[in-house]
């Protein structure tokens, strides 16, 4: 529904739909601050009943050229700052998305590898899941970067250190034979 | 006043308040919550002000708001009832905001040419601070060769989208271009009890984004009391910081080594100074004011008659 008149003391006035209870902010290109008082309004209304959910927490989406636009965490991170409350995080690293996954289609983790480009996602999710995994190079990150978490003293970035690595998955053609 | 060992969160009255308010020079006060709320004054509020100058002791002003310029405030004072504030006595995070990128764009106070830019995130009060301190803003005129974005300024900006959420980050993919927030305030209260998103939410999208943390010029950080030390030399053993919001005036208080008094008219309760004080974690304790009062008000019987 469109908000009333053009300032905040405005739009805390517009009705709010009683049916709400959760909040769930995605990638939207159109955020606005008019939107994120409308997040707040309902966080406050509902309290602990009103769930705050995000679907993942991507800080930047690369374009080409070294580009990049910014990414759904930086949304979630202004709702969770106004409400002072930390989104539970439906994408990777969190296992749900797995779980959803094996749930459907009966994966056997040990016999699974998962294949992704960035270490505090997709890795970290394929570690934690106990799956094999598989970091190609055509994507965020470099070789350098894993390196450093593998000589790390500290434990928790042993967690994003692929098992194996390719430059580009089109390397793996070879094992698969005719 | 001042000083070190641990704030108690004592009421303030009778003795006390003359024992307190006797020896001070000089009070600094946070505006919403503790002057006013909305557009009423705190009852006796003005008359507090008009007490303190009769009886020869400063009065300044430093606030995290960053949508007014200082001479709105002027205005919004004298609207309210609140008699000879001048704009030089107040201290808005926007107003530092335009001094602190004066000072790191233009140095000493050269000319403009060649400092580059300011993106500002932010209304019109916050965009004529900056360009009142000698300043471009991007976006107007066509740029110079050689004029560069050299800073990101996030304030308030109830017209945030998306959009300037990825200009600013095309800004900071040179490194040598400022981050700075006006304010870290995550929230600010409304009349009704309700609350809108404050500076603090904005600049964690843009820090996200960026990879970048932004410099915030305003409380608990002490540039703010910077500014007002240069303009009006005050000595903190002589001056008591008056604020509504524990996180940012009580905490910037202590940075700034002034004795503090919270105000119940705003957004902190007493229950969450108890709270802090009561508190194993280190960081709590300089969160717990010194005194606290109902409202400011309470303090007009510690002055002379």
């Amino acid at each position: 529904a469109a908000l009333p008149g053009p300032a905040p003391a405005d739009w805390a006035q517009a009705p709010l739909d009683p049916a709400v209870r959760a909040v769930l902010v995605g990638f939207d290109e159109h955020f606005s601050y008019a939107k994120l008082c409308q997040a707040l309004r309902y966080l406050l209304r509902g309290g602990p009943d009103c769930l705050l959910v995000g679907t993942n927490r991507d800080h930047r989406l690369p374009l080409e050229g070294g580009a990049a636009i910014p990414g759904t965490g930086c949304l979630v991170k202004a709702v969770e700052t106004a409400a002072q409350r930390e989104a539970f995080i439906v994408g990777k690293p969190n296992r749900f998305m797995f779980d959803c996954v094996a749930s459907e289609f009966d994966l056997d983790p040990a016999r699974t590898i998962m294949v992704g480009d960035r270490l505090d996602t997709d890795i970290l999710m394929g570690n934690s899941c106990g799956l094999t995994t598989l970091l190609t190079l055509t994507g965020v990150t470099a070789l350098d970067e894993v390196r450093g978490h593998q000589d790390s003293d500290c434990p928790a970035r042993h967690s994003l250190v692929p098992d194996y690595y390719v430059d580009s998955i089109a390397d793996l053609l070879p094992a698969l034979g005719e | 006043c001042g000083g070190g060992g641990m704030a108690s969160c004592r009421r303030l009255s009778g003795a006390g308040l003359r024992e307190v308010l006797g020896p001070a020079q000089g009070l600094l006060f946070d505006c919403d919550g503790v002057l006013w709320a909305g557009e009423r004054a705190v009852p006796g509020a003005p008359e507090l002000l008009e007490r303190l100058r009769r009886s020869g002791k400063a009065a300044l002003f430093v606030s995290n708001n960053s949508r007014r310029s200082v001479a709105e405030l002027e205005r919004r004072f004298s609207r309210l009832g609140f008699r000879g504030v001048r704009a030089e006595h107040v201290f808005s995070s926007a107003l530092c905001s335009a001094l602190f990128l004066r000072q790191r764009l233009l140095g000493g106070g050269g000319n403009g040419s060649g400092a580059g830019r300011v993106f500002v995130l932010g209304g019109e009060g916050l965009r004529g601070e900056v360009r009142d301190a000698g300043l471009r803003l991007a976006g107007e005129d066509e740029p110079a060769p050689g004029e560069p974005v050299r800073a990101v300024l996030v304030g308030y900006d109830d017209q945030f989208t998306f959009a300037k959420l990825a200009q600013a980050c095309g800004y900071l993919r040179d490194p040598q271009c400022l981050l700075v927030a006006t304010d870290p305030d995550p929230w600010h209260p409304l009349s009704d009890g309700q609350r809108t998103p404050g500076t603090g939410s904005l600049t964690a999208a843009v820090e996200t984004a960026s990879g970048r943390k932004a410099l915030v010029v305003g409380k608990p950080n002490t540039y703010m009391f910077d500014c007002i030390v240069e303009r009006f030399g005050v000595d903190p053993s002589r001056t008591l910081m008056v604020g509504d919001r524990l996180e940012t005036d009580i905490l910037f208080g202590k940075n700034c080594g002034l004795a503090t008094i919270l105000t119940l008219t705003g957004v902190s309760r007493l229950e969450e100074a108890q709270a802090y004080m009561a508190s194993d974690s280190p960081a709590a304790k300089d969160l717990v004011p010194n005194y606290y009062v109902d409202s400011i008000a309470d303090l007009i019987p510690g002055l002379d008659e």
